[in-house]
């Protein structure tokens, strides 16, 4: 291994010394730089940036990713330079270029307040295809908005839900499963920084305020060696920058969540600073409001700075602080709390050396998750996981194509007890690695992006090294109207996250490295897919995939209430099909999204004790999801917006109870106690998993007006969650034999003002 | 066109159909009709006894004691000799623990058989069954081996041949009594003559036993004492000290012998007559090296097992016993 890693670092300083070596050799010009928006300094990605030549010759390229772009082979003359993005006003300039000449070029775009109406949606649409590849959906701020809320405050959680593919158990939990994986399977990343438990115990909200969400890229698979430590899915948040001009800021008043940000130029043009403060309100208006008690309270605190330090550089930092506490049970029997709370700062130095060809990103992050679970006010379970992390990258672009390498390194910490009576564990585990991957434009028709990553870590868990790929053709070129792609890739998981699978009112994870020289979890992602514009106005993306999966580990609770017997290692597969049809005018906006899938988990038979058993068995885990239908629809008619929203989920898998005993312990034929003890309760379970709860569907519709006064604009929101009341179940609690239902009907009124 | 459009048509009204069959179904089977598993067995067939015991409760629809319903009363409980087919119907009965709660149990008079299958067989009328099934536990070959040392601390080492899984409850029992009573015989001196030379043999007194009191018991613990060897369950007697015990038990003063055999007395001169030796011990059956696996259970939970009390007898060479001061008849 030791090897390998030699090898990487070699193929990496040859690239980076070869690449540099490149411009020199070319007898043209080169033109770098990086577009932003000019409000708040986000980097714009899928900007088409543009130099005519004085004979009509078109030098064009649009940008990548943290808005890079690089225009070569550009003989001496002066040009016309352009840069178009949708919802900017274009920046045009005029430049000349001498021979083999390297320039440098930061553009900033400004809002264009009067196309952001009606062209907004079709273009949006049209911009999203530029990266589009197996596996990977872009999420804008404005499609935050479409999903009804039972608020005004948008949320990515709740927008998430809408994409085939992605499945929650619940709306409470903040659990959410992808393509067949678990919630612990997927990294998301806020700004770069990983969240361990990156959603509100209400499944509407994530732990960060949607409002100021730039864009995500969603990686239901197949995701790049950019990203490594999870096997299932990736969500890459990146957080609007605070406005660099005014003070604009707003808050808003909902049943559910009330929210307040303000956003201050620290230094004009230069420095910003956003902050925001969610916090629940649900616990307190719910016994009025709905008659009866949600005993859910949470929140967040986000701040964000951000700084333009010279004309090549920039640097960001951003904090999260997050916090939930509920009894999702709310049984007046038997209180079943749990508590977590998010810590994350981490910051951003961003620079585009005039005489370096490439982009150099560093970052450094540390990122926190303390979580309880308590039993009848007992607290059962705790963990404490801490995480530390530095990362430098290096972006090179080749036209059309770049190249990413990055080095990594970091130590987690670990601090767990999953038993009441059992002393905490801690554990440290370092690890450090690096990938490189190449983004290759080969034709207009063909692009291919290889990458590798190594990650090496300590306390015995091994190295992982993980090859992947994606590709995507295009028969029409850039233009054309359909893509077909492709994506492959290894991906391991070394630090794993235990939760109770059995319950999934039980929401405590305990994260912990995988057990000392244990088969580290493993997931190989095969993903086929095809994308077209059917109309002008009607978009259909179709995706298949296969994962086989091997070392998941999965918890074995006894038939006892929530005690942990064993942490077992199961084998399986998840696979299906994912179908999303979007409609988009000026005035509409629809989209139906159905995804069929199959999971399956493959483990050892065990006792209730965890004593190995002979033989395997097989069942789909509790989030297999066989079928899921989304209907989207919004309607806006200025000032009013109507949104739609019917979900519909096939019965999940839960495991029938054959009845209650009492369990008596006869360890020795001596002691005949056993024959008038009054024993254990104990919970006799059918067959694991074999059957299913009743399917779930839900309609949530909401009306908004806007008021566009002259300091603000206000925005007033009505709605109904669970429109015709569908009392779908979340869990049926066996010991109390008492149904749990997820969310009534809630009606809501909000109300958020916007001081412009 | 047409032909699309009644398609289309027909499709949305399938998937009308569809989820208003199965979207509106809202019902949660939590307890399935025919459960795989039906009663919680708990108890045990003992080989050397004429009575086992079992407790039987029902698995019940709530977690609630109160929730275990008559599903308990009426229930055919019936053993059977998988080898000779013989059935025997368990008896229940009815305890009262604690002045407050009742706790049935099943009994049967019968005796166990060593190295034999039995299934016990738990019914009622509705169809529900549970069994269970286990195999009492073989008698061992004994082996005694030599004694370790004949100088001091004797000890002699025992083997309970094939043995997979340890003894328990150990006890090593001594028959000895007391010498009540002994003769003599008087041998005259003898003269040998071969060829020139001349052997005198001495006069000698034989003594022998001709008597001895009733034979007592005397049983000293050994409980676990031993190790799992691959040729079976092997532990060590403690002769000198256990006749340490045996003298004490017959309150001889430990002066009336000596630690070790060099200077050993005439055998038959000693006050005490070791008969014979026996040891007794416990074996389980299999299913208690598996508690909690539930795999000798079908369609229900618990514990099954059987239990056995054996015991092996040998006596001890005379080299041995002189060694150890006993007379000798």
């Amino acid at each position: 291994m030791k090897y390998c890693f030699r090898t990487l670092y070699g193929m990496a300083l040859a690239f980076l010394v070869a690449s540099t070596a490149l411009p020199a050799a070319a007898q043209f010009a080169t033109l770098r730089g990086q577009v932003v928006a000019a409000s708040d300094g986000t980097p714009l990605q899928g900007v088409n940036v543009a130099l005519t030549g004085p004979d009509g010759q078109l030098i064009g390229v649009g940008t990548g990713a943290e808005g890079l772009f690089v225009l070569r082979r550009i003989t001496p003359g002066t040009y016309t330079l352009e840069a178009r993005f949708i919802g900017f006003i274009p920046h045009t300039d005029t430049l000349t270029f001498a021979f083999g000449e390297r320039r440098t070029l930061n553009i900033e775009l400004a809002e264009d307040a009067t196309v952001l109406g009606e062209m907004t949606v079709e273009d949006e649409r049209a911009g999203s295809d530029v990266r589009a590849i197996a596996g990977l959906e872009t999420i804008r701020a404005g499609d935050l908005a479409r999903v009804p809320m039972p608020g005004v405050a948008p949320d990515l959680a709740a927008y998430l839900l809408t994409l085939p593919g992605i499945v929650s158990t619940g709306d409470q939990g903040g659990q959410l499963f992808v393509r067949g994986g678990t919630a612990t399977q997927n990294l998301v990343l806020i700004d770069g920084i990983p969240l361990y438990q990156p959603f509100h115990i209400v499944g509407f909200y994530a732990a960060f305020p949607g409002n100021l969400v730039s864009y995500a890229d969603v990686y239901a698979g197949g995701f790049g060696a950019r990203y490594g430590g999870r096997i299932s899915s990736v969500v890459d948040v990146a957080m609007r920058n605070g406005n660099k001009r005014r003070v604009v800021g707003s808050a808003s008043l909902a049943p559910f969540l009330s929210t307040v940000h303000l956003e201050v130029p620290v230094e004009p043009e230069k420095v910003s600073l956003v902050a925001s403060v969610r916090e629940s309100v649900i616990e307190r208006v719910s016994p009025d409001l709905l008659g009866e008690r949600l005993p859910f309270r949470f929140g967040d605190r986000f701040v964000k700075l951000h700084a333009f330090l010279n004309r090549t550089s920039n640097f960001s930092a951003t904090m999260i602080h997050s916090f939930d506490e509920g009894d999702i049970q709310a049984s007046d029997e038997t209180t079943q709390q749990s508590t977590w709370s998010n810590f994350a700062l981490g910051g951003r130095y961003f620079f585009l050396p005039d005489d370096f060809p490439a982009a150099v990103q560093l970052s450094v992050y540390g990122t926190r998750l303390l979580s309880e679970y308590s039993l009848a006010e007992i607290e059962e379970r705790r963990s404490d996981v801490q995480s530390y992390n530095m990362e430098i990258a290096f972006t090179y672009l080749l036209g059309d194509s770049q190249v990413n390498i990055g080095m990594f390194a970091g130590s987690s910490l670990f601090n767990y007890r999953l038993e009441r009576l059992n002393l905490e564990t801690k554990r440290d585990v370092s690890s450090g690695g690096l990938y490189l991957s190449t983004g290759l434009q080969l034709t207009p028709t063909w692009f291919i992006e290889p990458g590798l990553r190594m990650q090496s870590f300590t306390s015995g868990i091994g190295t992982a090294f993980d090859p992947r790929v994606r590709i995507r053709f295009q028969p029409g070129g850039p233009t054309g109207r359909t893509s077909f792609s492709a994506a492959w890739g290894i991906y391991h998981q070394q630090i794993i996250g235990i939760t109770n699978d059995q319950s999934v009112t039980d929401v405590f994870t305990a994260w912990a490295p995988a057990p000392k020289n244990s088969r580290l979890p493993k997931a190989q992602h095969y993903i086929l897919g095809v994308r077209s514009r059917l109309l002008p106005w009607l978009d259909l993306s179709l995706e298949g995939y296969y994962k086989p999966l091997t070392n998941i580990f999965f918890p074995r609770f006894s038939d006892r209430v929530n005690r942990l017997v064993a942490l077992e290692q199961a084998d399986g597969k998840a696979q299906g099909v994912d179908v999303r049809l979007e409609a988009g005018q000026a005035w509409f906006f629809g989209e139906i999204g159905y995804s069929l899938s199959y999971v399956e988990y493959e483990m050892p038979r065990a006792g209730f004790d965890g004593t190995r058993l002979t033989g395997t068995e097989r069942f789909n885990p509790p989030h297999d999801r066989r079928h899921q239908l989304n209907v989207l629809a919004q309607v806006h008619r200025a000032p009013y917006t109507f949104s739609v929203r019917w979900q519909f989920g096939s019965g999940l898998p839960f495991t029938q109870i054959n009845g209650f005993y009492n369990r008596y312990f006869v360890l020795d034929p001596d002691d005949e106690d056993f024959f008038t003890q009054e024993g254990q309760l104990s919970v006799s379970r059918a067959e694991r998993y074999a059957e299913r709860l009743p399917p779930y569907h839900r309609l949530d519709v909401s009306a908004e007006r806007v008021f566009d006064l002259s300091y603000a604009v206000l925005t007033l929101q009505a709605g109904v969650i669970n429109a015709y009341d569908r009392a779908n179940i979340f869990d049926y609690n066996a010991f109390e034999n008492r149904r749990i239902n997820q969310l009534p009907l809630i009606p809501s009124v909000g109300l958020r003002v916007e001081v412009k | 066109m047409m032909r699309q459009r009644m398609t289309g048509k027909r499709l949305l009204g399938g998937l009308c159909l569809w989820l208003a069959v199965f979207g509106c179904d809202n019902g949660i089977e939590v307890f399935p009709e025919d459960p795989d598993r039906a009663f919680n067995i708990h108890g045990y067939i003992y080989v050397g006894d004429s009575l086992s015991l079992v407790r039987v409760t029902p698995l019940r629809p709530g977690a609630d004691a109160e929730a275990a319903d008559d599903r308990v009363q009426n229930l055919q409980v019936i053993s059977e000799d998988l080898v000779t087919g013989e059935q025997v119907a368990w008896r229940d009965t009815v305890l009262t623990v604690d002045d407050t709660s009742a706790v049935r149990l099943y009994y049967a008079d019968f005796r166990g058989q060593p190295d034999r299958p039995y299934r016990l067989t738990v019914s009622d009328g509705e169809g529900r069954t549970t069994t269970a099934t286990t195999r009492t536990p073989s008698l061992p070959a004994l082996d005694v081996g030599e004694p370790s040392d004949l100088v001091a601390l004797l000890r002699l080492p025992l083997t309970l041949e094939g043995l997979r899984q340890a003894a328990t409850n150990i006890e090593i029992e001594y028959q000895a009594a007391l010498v009540t009573g002994r003769d003599s015989i008087r041998i005259p001196p003898d003269t040998t003559i071969v060829g020139s030379d001349t052997t005198i043999t001495p006069a000698k007194t034989t003594y022998f036993v001709t008597d001895v009191g009733p034979l007592e018991t005397i049983s000293r613990v050994y409980d676990t004492g031993g190790q799992l060897l691959t040729q079976g369950w092997v532990m060590n007697v403690r002769l000198s000290t256990d006749r340490d015990a045996i003298y004490a038990h017959f309150n001889k003063d430990r002066f009336e012998y000596r630690y070790n055999c060099t200077d050993v007395l005439d055998p038959p001169l000693f006050p005490i007559y070791l008969d014979s030796i026996t040891v007794r011990f416990d074996l389980k059956s299999a299913e208690w090296q598996k508690v909690g696996t539930e795999e000798n259970i079908e369609q229900g939970h618990g514990f099954f097992g059987s239990y056995a009390t054996y015991e092996q007898r040998w006596k001890l060479s005379d080299e041995v016993q002189e060694c150890l001061w006993f007379a000798i008849r």
